[in-house]
């Protein structure tokens, strides 16, 4: 990833060699394509014009990008102390998971996600409650207006009633994470949720307007897979994987956070052109669950089904 | 054959053959650089050898083999019946068709991409355009002004795009038709960009843009925000140079919608741009996930236009990684009138899909800075006969298939999907993941 070192979006030459076909790692967001918006729907000019990329978590997290850094008990010491200082200077959130918080990590504790029962965990931006121990965590739903959040986070799986029900638990957000032993497709998992949590209404209201949806997975590699998720109905993305194979080797704390913060910025950018492409001049309230600006090409009638996202061409 | 060699740049990503020589100027008895992989999935070696065999010998290889691999939709398209032609059958297969109401003939149907002068760096936009004279088909110049030499070409289009760059009437009126470039399939509704080091002294000329900025096109038109807006500028350049007007837009979600537009709003064809078309320099991401392949894009405008009685004398072109006569006439068979060759132009010209192209280093000498003074340049001669090559092999090709499927005249073709059959064995993969 040279992302990290650039802050800018790659450009190349020629075109894309991206082939949708058969070859092993190809995933289904691999084979969900963007829209772009010509004529009766003009484009937005990315280098011109403003995109908004903020969202906001729970009624009240506001975060400059769709992104979490998720998955840093995983990380080497250096990137995951760089993750901290770059979630807190880029707005964005960071997941600590059970790991203390230090004293030098205490300043950054707006932007940090903590498990449940930790020490500081009432300063930081949100409490996650492991699904596998919900049982034993009671949620205070009548502290909605401030606070930290509190998110249940959740593996992937096929059958939406178990988000539901969380949402109905009065959790502020839910983290769908992949790699907390899922059991079906990030992409499926994130849609079908949206569409249960849409489907169902509460004083008339649908549930989705009060819960957010978090998409963690280790295989998420860039914009392009945020932005396809987000489309999906995610209203932030956790990145993990990327971000260690896009720091590679950094050792020195400094350069670290100085790439860390490259590679969000370049993201960032990536993000408004795939928005400025399609049209969309704010991310949040136009492209969350919009699955109008994506097409599918190749993949099976079931899948499509789930996703809600028509074939390439209708 | 016409003078062969190609005195080529040594560049670090030429690999140890031609390093070892030093920086001396070399010459390969093809004047191709050999190649034994590339970075591009699309573009293997395999097509590209492919292309080479036609533009060395004029002459087509096994048409109907082609293409070698299953990845596109397209590529798993096949003819429902099909007799191989026994015999020569170049003299009795027409592939003559007239686009734009009856405006523009074309010997075959092709059309070269529009690529600019500034994304070339002026000998391949004039081979481009002096093959299209001599082939007589059609070459679109890309937006940025005219280089002299192709203006004195008759084949040609001229684009009219976001930025406006060298755009004023004596040009407009140069080609045989003006395009209005909306999108393109590389990256639709994203501009054009030229990457500052390849804006250089005559580039900025003829943009009439400072040196070493870049030339970032807008993304929309400013002054095209409905189709309302689209149909007067679509009169205004008809009324202004007398040439037909096409407009050219990426293959996307509601690209039939737009279609209809356009054909409704006066003009005399579109040119439909799918995924993975060329780009000289654009943002990888967009690259990469925005944009329908335009195997799925094309019937789709064709029927859409069909349905509101708008495709008669209609032109529909095109491209996005046309790679054999196979791809065109399978193209043709979902509703082309003609197809477009970029990409591929540039490979019979010697492009070895480095995608290097925004680095104004290419090392076949195409896509490089452009300046007044090199040492060392594409051979105009060699680069215009491999085209020229190129079309011949390439129509010879597509006169075989036009022939085996039973008919006389490409024109007869057109939009006949009854014709092809998809081939669902290669569907889908265990996961149901693949197609
Ligand atoms: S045109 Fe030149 S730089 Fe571009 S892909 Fe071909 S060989 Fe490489």
């Amino acid at each position: 990833m040279e992302l990290a070192r650039s802050s800018d979006a790659l450009v190349t030459g020629m075109g894309s060699g991206k082939l949708f076909g058969n070859a092993s790692g190809v995933t289904i967001l691999d084979r969900i394509v963007c829209d772009g918006a010509q004529v009766t729907r003009p484009s937005i000019d990315p280098y011109r014009e403003p995109i908004e990329t903020g969202v906001c978590i729970g009624g009240r997290l506001r975060l400059s990008a769709p992104f979490a850094v998720s998955e840093l008990w995983k990380m080497k010491t250096v990137i995951k102390r760089a993750a901290v200082v770059a979630a807190f200077s880029m707005n964005i959130v960071a997941y600590l998971g059970k790991d203390e918080v230090t004293d030098a990590e205490r300043p950054f504790l707006p932007n940090l996600l903590l498990d449940y029962g930790q020490q500081f965990s009432e300063h930081a931006a949100g409490i996650v409650v492991n699904s596998k121990e919900r049982n034993s965590v009671r949620v205070d739903t009548d502290s909605k207006t401030q606070g930290p959040l509190f998110l249940i986070r959740m593996p992937s799986v096929d059958d939406p009633t178990a988000y539901v029900s969380s949402a109905l638990m009065g959790f502020d957000a839910i983290i769908i994470d992949e790699d907390y032993d899922g059991l079906t497709d990030i992409e499926i998992a994130v849609s079908e949720a949206d569409t249960a949590l849409r489907k169902y209404k509460l004083n008339g209201r649908p549930l989705r307007d009060r819960v957010s949806i978090m998409a963690f997975s280790s295989r998420i590699r860039g914009a392009d897979d945020v932005f396809k998720l987000m489309g999906l109905g995610a209203d932030c993305v956790g990145l993990s994987q990327a971000a260690t194979i896009a720091l590679g080797n950094v050792s020195d704390l400094n350069e670290a956070v100085f790439c860390f913060e490259n590679l969000i910025l370049s993201l960032q950018r990536e993000l408004k052109l795939l928005a400025g492409a399609a049209g969309v001049s704010n991310i949040f309230t136009t492209v969350v669950g919009n699955r109008e600006l994506f097409r599918c090409i190749g993949l099976e009638k079931r899948i499509m089904q789930k996703l809600r996202i028509k074939p390439g061409g209708a | 054959m016409t003078k062969i060699g190609l005195n080529c740049r040594l560049t670090d990503n030429l690999g140890q053959r031609t390093k070892r020589k030093n920086n001396s100027s070399i010459t390969f008895r093809s004047g191709y650089i050999q190649i034994r992989n590339t970075t591009n999935n699309f573009w293997n070696v395999s097509r590209i050898e492919h292309i080479r065999h036609l533009a060395q010998t004029g002459r087509a290889v096994k048409p109907l083999e082609t293409p070698l691999t299953h990845e596109r939709l397209l590529d798993r398209l096949s003819f429902t019946s099909f007799n191989m032609p026994l015999e020569d059958c170049d003299a009795d297969v027409d592939l003559a068709v007239s686009l734009a109401y009856g405006s523009i003939k074309l010997a075959a149907p092709i059309y070269f991409g529009d690529m600019s002068f500034g994304a070339l760096s002026g000998i391949p936009n004039i081979a481009l355009a002096k093959a299209a004279d001599l082939t007589e088909t059609l070459a679109g110049t890309g937006e940025g002004g005219l280089h002299p030499e192709v203006r004195k070409c008759k084949r040609i289009t001229v684009q009219w795009a976001s930025a406006r760059f060298g755009v004023d009437l004596s040009t407009l009126s140069a080609g045989m038709a003006v395009v209005i470039k909306i999108g393109q399939g590389a990256k639709p509704g994203i501009g054009g960009h030229l990457p500052s080091t390849k804006v250089t002294d005559i580039i900025s000329a003829t943009r009439k843009i400072p040196v070493g900025t870049h030339a970032l096109s807008p993304a929309p038109h400013h002054d095209i925000y409905s189709i309302e807006d689209l149909e007067q500028r679509i009169w205004a350049l008809k009324e202004a140079t007398g040439k037909p007007v096409f407009v050219k837009v990426g293959a996307t979600n509601y690209v039939a919608y737009v279609a209809c537009g356009i054909a409704r709003m006066g003009a005399d064809g579109m040119i439909l741009d799918g995924f993975g078309a060329g780009t000289g320099a654009s943002p990888l991401v967009v690259k990469d996930n925005v944009g329908l392949p335009i195997e799925v894009a094309l019937p789709v405008v064709d029927e859409a236009l069909r349905r509101e009685c708008l495709r008669d004398g209609f032109s529909v072109i095109a491209g996005g990684r046309v790679s054999c006569s196979a791809d065109a006439a399978k193209l043709i068979l979902l509703g082309a009138d003609a197809v477009v060759l970029g990409t591929a132009a540039l490979i019979a010209m010697g492009c070895i899909a480095c995608g290097m192209c925004h680095t104004g280093k290419c090392p076949a000498l195409l896509t490089n800075a452009a300046a007044y003074t090199t040492h060392e340049t594409l051979s105009l001669d060699w680069a215009t006969s491999r085209l020229v090559n190129f079309v011949k092999g390439f129509s010879e090709g597509l006169k075989i298939l036009v022939s085996g499927l039973g008919f006389k005249s490409v024109k007869d073709i057109v939009g006949r999907k009854d014709l092809l059959k998809f081939n669902e064995a290669l569907t889908y993969s265990k996961k149901g993941v693949g197609y």
